[in-house]
């Protein structure tokens, strides 16, 4: 078995060598197809990552007056722990010196002077979540308008959760993700094409090898099997090529900037790189089958 | 779906090589089992002919279209029409026995290329039947042509070598696309390009070969694997006589090993001279079958 799937790869590249201004012009097509799916794809599990922790991570904050009394602030606690559909677990109570301290830490080291020249502006918050995120609005109207809660003021709700934050990304994310799925559909139309045409070329090429095959009793897929290899090995070398294109892009362009991003914790991620490299192979492995098969149907009657 | 013939005694005889003499009709050693059944059979076939004769009934032998039990090819009102109601091949029935030796005679266009491809599958007749080695190959699936044509040795009047390859590899490749072990490709090439008389020339390629060298290589190339169904269509057609002749001797050998062989063919000399059956088509219609004929209809018949 192993002598028999050296002589289909052998065969192919032979075949391949033989072709070569077409073969590199599929692997090529190949390659542009992937480096723009390897980007939409991660891209795309970015945005929808990010959403999601958007969605799944409204937390409400209800603002207190610095001038609050005790005995509001304990009401104020009192219904929202009694308010259905709060996350009892999740209530926080953020007293000034912790908001300082937490923006403090988020801006690092020098921003202690911060609170030298300004004193303190942040106000006391209570922290909370809904259960049900899709809850959050009805679990927040609940607390509105307390006694010794800051009033609401135009662009800074009380209670805030960032109405509507993870669905304008979303929509944001949509698009952009529409738009390149559109153009990777056309390209990986192109691709399948020019593969298609690859394989033609090779069948005319070897036309007399496969007359002589047929003679002697060679088998459908034996007959197609080096041209199927032929066409799958364009994909996966144009789909190596988009990976490998991909992570130099990467470290020269991005990588600085979303190390940065990432520092503070709990940034959403994009798709592992590896399991990437695997879709973008099995996506060329795809496209370079598809190609071959299409276009043995039609020029390779056997 | 075919007998797969062991390997023939006869060919494995080297001094058989050298010169092939007169049929040894004494010599049981030297022929295979099935020509042995084959011979007794005939003897069983004409001791049914004289009784047959004394009852006053036509024989088996004079109604060679009723199928018999050892036939390598039958057809039935086989017609091939080509699209532009193009006559292949009309109405054609006969059948021809396994071990036998046929000559396929005719004017260019008179269908016995048409002929070779229906028994090859390579097209399919438009009505009647085709069978080869008791296999219809109307029925015959797609799946199964590869087998059929594996049973079958095809030699053509253009070699139909891969120019890129050595003897040895050309000859290797019908092993190879049928899936055959290394072991097995190494130990049956060489064989069979010494048995074709080539061995000196194992690494040469096709291009650096005469063409009754190329010839062989084709033969040695259809017959490694020792199908009992040998075609050939014109094998001599590009060679000149002297060489013709030793591509025929290899043949016949190959047909005494046991193997039928169907040859399609214009050498009238060759005709002539071996007085075997001759089956002569006439725009596809079959004009003459003679047991012993010559390349043209004899004057006394
Ligand atoms: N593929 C084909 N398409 C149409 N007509 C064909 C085809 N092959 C053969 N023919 C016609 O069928 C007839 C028999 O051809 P062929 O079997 O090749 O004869 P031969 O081998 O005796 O010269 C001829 O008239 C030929 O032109
Ligand atoms: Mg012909």
């Amino acid at each position: 078995m192993e002598t028999r799937w050296k002589f289909f790869v052998l065969e192919a590249l032979k075949s391949l060598r033989g072709n070569f201004a077409t073969t590199v012009a599929a692997v090529v097509t190949v390659l542009v197809v992937m480096f723009i799916a390897g980007i939409g794809i991660a891209l795309g599990s970015y945005v929808y990552n990010y959403s999601n922790k958007v969605r799944d991570d409204v937390t409400i904050r209800a603002y207190l007056k610095d001038s609050a009394t005790d005995k509001q602030i304990a009401e104020i606690q009192r219904t929202i722990t009694e308010t259905p559909g709060v996350q009892p677990d999740s209530l926080q109570f953020i007293s000034k010196d912790d908001a300082i301290l937490r923006l403090q830490e988020q801006l690092g080291k020098d921003s202690e002077l911060l609170e030298l020249t300004l004193g303190n502006p942040l106000p006391a918050s209570f922290e909370f979540k809904a259960v049900d995120p899709d809850q959050t609005a009805t679990v927040a109207k609940a607390v509105a308008g307390l006694p010794g809660l800051d009033p609401p003021r135009p662009g800074l709700p009380n209670p805030d959760y960032g109405a509507g934050k993870a669905d304008r990304v979303l929509k944001t994310a949509g698009t952009i993700t529409l738009v390149l799925l559109g153009m990777g559909v056309v390209l990986a139309i192109a691709a399948v094409l020019l593969i298609g045409n690859t394989i033609r070329l090779s069948i005319f090429a070897r036309r007399r090898e496969v007359e002589v095959m047929k003679l002697v009793g060679a088998t459908n897929w034996f007959v197609r099997l080096p041209f199927m290899i032929e066409g799958m090995i364009c994909g996966v070398a144009g789909a190596i090529g988009a990976t490998i294109l991909l992570a130099v892009s990467y470290q020269t362009l991005l990588a600085d900037r979303v190390e940065t991003a990432m520092a503070g914790s709990g940034s959403p991620n994009a798709i592992a790189f590896p399991l990437l490299v695997v879709l973008l192979i099995l996506a060329g492995l795809g496209i370079g089958a598809l190609g071959s098969g299409l276009t043995m149907r039609r020029f390779l009657q056997v | 779906m075919l007998k797969r013939d062991s390997p023939s005694e006869a060919l494995r005889r080297p001094d058989l090589l050298e010169d092939p003499g007169p049929v040894q009709i004494a010599d049981t050693a030297l022929r295979s089992e099935e020509e042995l059944e084959r011979e007794a059979e005939d003897r069983r076939r004409r001791r049914a002919e004289a009784l047959a004769a004394m009852a006053g009934e036509t024989s088996e032998f004079q109604r060679p279209f009723a199928p018999r039990a050892e036939a390598m090819i039958l057809l039935e009102n086989a017609t091939k029409i080509y699209p532009g109601d193009v006559v292949g091949l009309r109405d054609v029935t006969l059948q021809i026995d396994k071990g036998e030796w046929v000559f396929l005679v005719g004017p260019s266009g008179s269908g016995k290329s048409t002929f070779i491809k229906l028994l090859l599958k390579e097209i399919d007749a438009t009505s009647g039947n085709v069978q080869v080695g008791g296999r219809s190959l109307r029925t015959l699936k797609r799946s199964q042509v590869p087998k059929l044509r594996r049973n079958i040795g095809c030699v053509f009047q253009d070699f139909k070598l891969l120019p890129t390859r050595t003897v040895y590899e050309n000859v290797a490749y019908a092993l190879e696309v049928q899936g055959q072990r290394r072991e097995v490709i190494e130990r049956k090439v060489p064989e069979i390009i010494g048995l074709v008389g080539l061995a000196d020339k194992i690494d040469k390629l096709p291009h650096e070969l005469s063409g009754g060298q190329q010839q062989r290589v084709s033969i040695a190339r259809a017959f490694v694997n020792h199908p009992p169904l040998l075609i050939c269509d014109e094998p001599t057609g590009n060679l000149d006589p002297e060489t013709s002749i030793g591509i025929m001797q290899l043949l016949y050998r190959i047909n005494r090993a046991g193997t039928t062989v169907l040859m399609a063919t214009h050498d009238r000399e060759m005709v002539d001279k071996m007085r075997r059956r001759v089956i002569a088509l006439e725009e596809g219609r079959v004009a003459r079958d003679d047991r012993r004929g010559g390349y043209v209809e004899d004057e006394e018949a």
